[in-house]
């Protein structure tokens, strides 16, 4: 049956009175943010933190100067390239026999300059071994499936394996700026009884260890990942740790307008960074740089752990992350910022080698079924019957 | 006739290809040979001819179109150096129509038994080659009436490269005016506009 289309717009209604009604409230958050940033007190806000962070139960972000800075782009080096990696995957079919699994992997490299170039690639590589469906941990019997969230952060790491390789590949005679799409930290990987594991063997052995290889290059080399419209609110939540009128200890009970729950006359909740950002930085200007507090950066992370800020890039407020070692070096901290803005002014908004490693990662509807009919007859023509479950054969055939 | 294999002369390689005509894939955005342009393709014991017919630049990608850019540039070249990845995203291609081959018999102007492979090489063909194949001018019928091209466009721009080659360019033009009037009978009109096209 087609979607009550109807009833569905009824809904809508409702729910775009009720946004509105909240835009006001949120309105007046705003501005408390926007003076909790201005009168903020960098020590007091550290010696809070340190006794209480653990004891909160909404995010906050490390931050070691006035948060109200903000910083014009550094001059655009004459010649640069920059290179992008973005990935797409196939994921295990639990209806299929074959148990198997496809990562596409686009990366591109565009030179700027004196002499102008463009590189553009996609490798495909089918993952069907045993070891390739498993994360083990050697020594002990415990086992993670790669498929779903798992897949999707092995798809990450192999984003920046490749992006890597790339990288370490090119001339060292021009600055290089690295970007991937989306975080650095993967904060939202919990899942499965071994998570230690998968942390393990996604971030340690994967992920981090790309960005040591891209660190060790010689030449001026930066890494980041970038976040279009980001929800992120750590500065936020440190704003709200620091101002809160209930206190410290009651800052966790004082809530955002969706949380129905007692406000304080100064209450932040329900404002993102990009809100409080878009009302200070001017078009092409950064803000400063804040560190992401989160355990699993600060287990697994070691040397490499995360830094952040955010960009009025014209069109929109971004969050760029990277590295440490990315941050404390003022040059290439400067490469990022003015970089990431040239790239966004060039593309309408969007940094153009991310949207052309997107583009050649890319797997469309017609390449899935393709793949799934590729899949089938190298099965049958192996003698092995590609038998469907049930559900899936139903679905496919939606019959009368 | 030369069958050189120098990847420097290649044009492009034929992505299409049928009994009565081929389309090229350029190797370089913009390298299209000149509408009416003699090329070749194939290999040394199956070389088919066309003539270019028509040039196309356009998205690899159809579902991504080409939008305006840089409305402060003052160059065209800027707008591509601001952007590297454009020479990697378009596509130059050019049709052709078949007007005739050579095999180990010889030169043949008449359509090929069969069509060149897909990725074929394609060049251009040189002035001897051309001067060689335009010694009789009774392809000229393929291109006046082709269907789903600029027929008369086609056949003057064909002449008029053509008449280059030759040592008395405006003998070999008498010449293709004498056998356009053959091939016209009762189209005055259409002779008329593509004498005017030769003789400018």
């Amino acid at each position: 049956m087609a979607l009550d289309l109807t009833r569905t717009a009824l809904q809508l209604d409702s729910m775009a009175v009720d946004i509105k009604e909240r835009e006001v409230d949120r309105r007046a958050r705003l501005q408390n943010a926007l003076a909790a940033l201005k009168s903020f007190d960098v020590e007091e806000y550290q010696s809070r933190r340190e006794t209480h962070e653990s004891a909160l139960n909404y995010p906050i972000a490390a931050i070691t100067s006035p948060p109200d800075a903000a910083y014009e782009p550094p001059p655009l080096p004459s010649d640069f390239s920059v290179a992008s990696a973005d990935g797409s995957h196939i994921d295990v079919d639990r209806h299929s026999l074959a148990q198997c699994y496809l990562i596409n992997i686009g990366t591109v490299v565009l030179t700027y300059g004196s002499k102008p170039d463009a590189r553009l690639q996609a490798q495909p590589k089918l993952y069907a071994r045993d070891e390739d469906m498993v994360l083990r941990d050697e020594g002990n019997d415990r086992a993670e499936q790669v498929e779903g969230a798992v897949l999707g952060a092995k798809r990450a790491v192999e984003e920046v394996a490749a992006l890597a390789e790339v990288v370490e590949g090119l001339p060292q005679d021009r600055p290089v700026v690295a970007m991937v799409d989306g975080s650095l930290a993967f904060i939202g990987l919990r899942r499965g009884v071994h998570q230690d594991l998968v942390f393990r063997s996604i971030l340690e052995d994967g992920f981090v260890m790309a960005l040591r290889r891209m660190e060790a290059i010689t030449g001026k080399v930066a890494v980041m990942g970038y976040i279009s419209l980001p929800n992120s609110a750590e500065v936020v939540g440190a704003l709200r740790l620091a101002s809160c009128g209930l206190g410290v200890l009651e800052s966790k009970k004082c809530g955002g307008p969706e949380s129905g729950r007692q406000a304080c006359d100064a209450c932040v909740g329900g404002v993102r960074d990009r809100d409080v950002f878009g009302a200070l930085l001017q078009p092409g200007q950064r803000s400063e740089v804040f560190g992401v507090s989160s355990d699993v950066v600060t287990q697994y992370y070691g040397d490499q752990s995360v830094r952040f800020f955010y960009l009025n890039a014209g069109s929109e407020i971004v969050r760029v992350e990277v590295p440490q070692w990315v941050a404390e070096d003022t040059d290439i901290l400067g490469l990022v910022h003015t970089v990431t803005l040239d790239q966004c002014r060039r593309n309408t908004g969007y940094p153009a080698a991310l949207m052309e490693a997107h583009e050649q990662a890319v797997i469309s509807g017609g390449d899935r079924r393709l793949f799934s009919e590729m899949l089938t007859d190298v099965l049958e023509g192996q003698g092995v019957a590609a038998n469907l479950s049930e559900k899936d054969r139903s679905k496919r055939m939606r019959w009368l | 006739m030369t069958t050189s294999k120098n990847i420097t002369d290649r044009l492009g390689q034929v992505v299409v290809a049928s009994t009565t005509g081929f389309t090229a894939h350029c190797h370089e955005l913009y390298q299209a040979p000149p509408l009416g342009s003699l090329v070749r393709c194939g290999r040394d014991d199956g070389v088919v001819y066309g003539v270019v017919a028509g040039i196309t630049t356009e998205s690899l990608d159809p579902s991504r179109r080409p939008m305006a850019r840089d409305a402060k540039a003052e160059s065209e070249d800027e707008v591509y150096a601001n952007h590297p990845q454009l020479t990697r995203l378009l596509a130059t291609r050019f049709e052709t129509l078949s007007v005739g081959y050579r095999d180990d018999v010889g030169l043949h102007r008449y359509l090929a038994p069969l069509p060149p492979s897909i990725y074929s090489f394609v060049h251009l063909c040189s002035d001897g080659e051309t001067r060689e194949f335009t010694e009789s001018l009774e392809s000229l019928s393929v291109l006046l009436n082709a269907p789903n091209a600029p027929q008369d466009d086609v056949a003057a721009a064909f002449l008029r490269l053509a008449s280059t080659t030759h040592s008395d360019p405006r003998a070999f033009l008498v010449r293709a005016g004498k056998e356009l009037a053959v091939q016209l009978i009762g189209q005055s009109q259409r002779l008329n506009g593509i004498l005017r096209r030769l003789s400018r």
